[in-house]
């Protein structure tokens, strides 16, 4: 399972690997809740401790009640493992990996875990 | 027959229309900053990244900001820059309090991106405890005590006065 499945997740890609789009935010603002919104996250999980709500992808405090950190990180770069119930394998953004840099996954897998945890 | 070949081409039309349309319908919108910090009448100056998918940046796009609190509420448009697919902003929360801010993408559907609220002009520590005080209801009590025993005196005083003059003014036995 993992967070990344999308009910609508379109076919396309980009050829082109995509500018650091969130290097400028991290920079700005190094926390868990800012790598989050630079990242739009909250555009596709319902996710309390965000404060958002969308429902194109999985909600989060539902779908990652017991999971450890390990399990939150792969679910976010490794978009082929597995998908939530309801979803199919593969609607993450397939860049992740690339475009999170390692100090911000953390701070971004922190922030997912501990919010969970703390419902 | 003419009527059932309608029918078909509309429950067509609408199988090959609606999932496309359900597809390619939604984007993600990443902000370099938050508002964190920011105190009122202040701009914060916010770049939105808008994604197809989370993937592909989306040119031609009117995104906007909407900032609320209470019945107060904004909409700051953004303007595209010369990166494909982010838009900046610059959005100015006229007062202190808590607001919250919502991005539409202005992508088919117009989707609203929600974040957590922000409090503006959160006071970085208890400055200015005298001016509050001041103002508060305490002070103004206070100030009505004070007053009214002002008052007190000057009846006293006035009392004394008329008694002793009243006192000096007693005819004399012959």
């Amino acid at each position: 399972m993992t967070i990344a499945a999308f009910v609508a997740g379109g076919g396309e890609s980009e050829s082109d690997p995509p500018p650091a789009r969130s290097a400028q935010a991290a920079a700005a603002a190094p926390d868990g809740l800012s790598v989050w919104v630079a990242n739009g996250c909250g555009s596709c999980h319902t996710f309390s401790p965000a404060n958002s709500t969308a429902p194109i992808g999985p909600d989060l405090m539902q779908t990652l009640r017991g999971k450890d950190r390990a399990y939150v990180e792969r679910a976010i770069v490794a978009r082929n493992t597995d998908a939530a119930a309801g979803y199919s394998v593969g609607g993450m953004p397939e860049d992740f990996a690339t475009r999170i840099s390692p100090a911000d996954m953390q701070l971004l897998v922190d922030f997912i875990v501990e919010g969970v945890r703390a419902q | 027959m003419r009527r059932v070949l309608g029918i078909a081409v509309s429950i067509l039309a609408v199988l090959v229309v609606a999932p496309a349309a359900f597809a390619g319908g939604w984007a993600t919108v990443g902000l370099s900053s938050t508002p964190a910090g920011t105190q009122p009448g202040e701009p914060w100056k916010v770049n939105m990244t808008v994604l197809q998918h989370g993937e592909t940046p989306l040119p031609g796009l009117q995104p906007t900001i909407t900032i609320r609190n209470g019945d107060a509420t904004k909409t700051f448009a953004a303007k595209p820059t010369k990166e494909t697919g982010v838009y900046a902003a610059s959005v100015t929360f006229p007062t202190a309090g808590k607001w919250t801010y919502v991005v539409n993408d202005g992508f088919m559907s117009g989707k609203a991106h929600t974040f957590p609220a922000v409090d503006i002009g959160a006071p970085a520590a208890a400055t200015g405890p005298a001016a509050t005080t001041d103002d508060g209801s305490g002070g103004v009590s206070w100030m009505w005590l004070a007053l009214g025993g002002l008052a007190f005196l000057l009846a006293a005083l006035i009392l004394v006065v008329r008694n002793r003059r009243d006192h000096g003014h007693q005819p004399q036995a012959a």
